[in-house]
């Protein structure tokens, strides 16, 4: 058995390395962009079948966005947050797929020869969690600006006495420690729950990680709405203008 | 030593700004048609119901208040319908004992007349009666007179006279 931090390199596109989540994330979208055309495609006035889901998921979102971000902000960050949970936890849940991690091919590397399964769960590689944490700081500060205009950077850099000056300091480094708990929490969590799978798979191959699913299952929808509920509220703190 | 750990961490995590960069694009990428094809058109659909429903709800009030206005002027002009319903019955009856009062009255009069008629006819009638009979009597008389007069009466004579002025009294 062998376990990886990083993702597998599958092989290399003009020098581009095409790596295992990768392929993984190209399907997940694939599905999503499929699906968003079907949905499209039966949308009518009167709703029925998966416009029914994605008109309750839509609703009860807004619902928790609106008093959060008020009705104007809510309306620009909502596209953004419900795609952070739909590709998140949908990734997760793909993730669990049988295959996953097992399936592969073998490749002589500098003189072993090396396992390397061709799908990994998207989130189960930091390259992918760090993606998302950037977008998502990085949304934080675009937000912040547009509901306070230049003012946004007080937060940052205020003069105007020693102690805000100090606490702006904290909240530069805390952006970027932003950057490093989501990633690493999605990714923790992720990655555990496929080494977790794989290890009860290969101590006891039958039944006895059918909990387990479930557990990844549960996990990979909490950590979808943790990321999600977290951005959300970091939108909330810059949008608001408490200075 | 600190950056050399850090290449180091980085390299063992499998963090590649190429791969970085292919997934905040991907994610980009995913954003970007989700919300093209999925978010806006199902936002603009429960608007738009919405809409549909918040104005099937004023028609629905408004088609309420005017059914209300509506009775009240039905049941207004039910009132006044009754109203001058009752004034033409009224009228009528007014109308209709004042004729049968008359045409009482007149019926009255006429047969009061017929009857003066009636009864002038049958005194004229019996006038006429009268004169005749005084007409017979008095030629019966006379007749009587001058048989007596003229002939010698016997006892056979004075029968068949008799006789003869009963017969002409019977024609």
């Amino acid at each position: 058995m062998h376990i990886s931090l990083a993702a597998e390199v599958l092989g290399h596109i003009w020098g581009f390395p095409i790596t295992n989540t990768l392929v993984t994330a190209w399907i997940v979208m694939g599905v999503f962009i499929i699906g968003a055309l079907l949905l499209r495609r039966s949308l009518s006035l009167v709703p029925t079948g998966i416009q029914n889901v994605m008109e309750t998921v839509f609703e009860a979102g807004q619902e928790l966005v609106e008093p959060l971000l008020g009705k104007e902000m809510a309306k620009k960050a909502f596209p953004l947050l419900v795609t952070f949970f739909l590709f998140i936890v949908l990734s997760n849940w793909f993730g669990i797929f049988p295959g996953f991690g097992t399936i592969g091919f073998y490749k002589i590397h500098e003189g072993e020869r090396e396992f390397l399964p061709l799908l990994r769960s998207v989130y189960a590689d930091l390259n992918m969690t760090v993606a998302i944490a950037v977008i998502s700081v990085v949304m934080t500060q675009v937000f912040g600006f547009m509901a306070n205009g230049a003012g946004y950077l007080k937060r940052y850099f205020n003069f105007s006495n020693p102690v805000l000056f100090f606490v702006g300091l904290l909240e530069i480094v805390s952006e970027f420690a932003k950057i490093i708990s989501f990633a690493f929490r999605l990714f923790g969590n992720i990655f555990a729950g496929e080494v977790l799978l794989m290890i009860v798979g290969f101590i006891a191959p039958f039944l006895a990680p059918l909990p387990f699913y479930g557990l990844e299952l549960f996990v990979g929808l909490i950590q979808a709405v943790v990321f999600t509920m977290l951005t959300l509220v970091f939108f909330s703190m810059a949008t608001s203008s408490h200075h | 030593m600190l950056t050399v750990f850090i290449v180091e961490l980085i390299q063992t995590l499998g963090i590649e700004g190429k791969l970085l960069l292919a997934q905040i694009v991907n994610f980009a990428i995913l954003l970007f048609v989700l919300w093209k094809v999925a978010y806006k058109p199902l936002t603009t659909l429960m608007t738009e119901r919405a809409q549909k429903i918040q104005k099937g709800v004023d028609d629905a009030k408004q088609m309420d208040e005017q059914r209300t206005t509506w009775n009240r002027e039905h049941q207004e002009m039910l009132v006044s319908a009754r109203k001058q319903a009752q004034e033409v019955v009224a009228v009528a009856q007014a109308q209709s004992a004042e004729m049968i009062t008359q045409a009482k009255t007149q019926a009255q009069q006429k047969i009061d007349t017929m009857m003066a008629e009636a009864q002038k006819v049958v005194k004229q009638e019996q006038r006429a009666a009268m004169v005749e009979l005084e007409k017979s009597m008095t030629k019966l008389v006379v007749d009587v007179a001058s048989k007596f007069l003229t002939k010698k009466m016997n006892a056979k004579d004075d029968e068949t006279m008799i006789e003869q002025m009963a017969k002409s009294l019977h024609s």
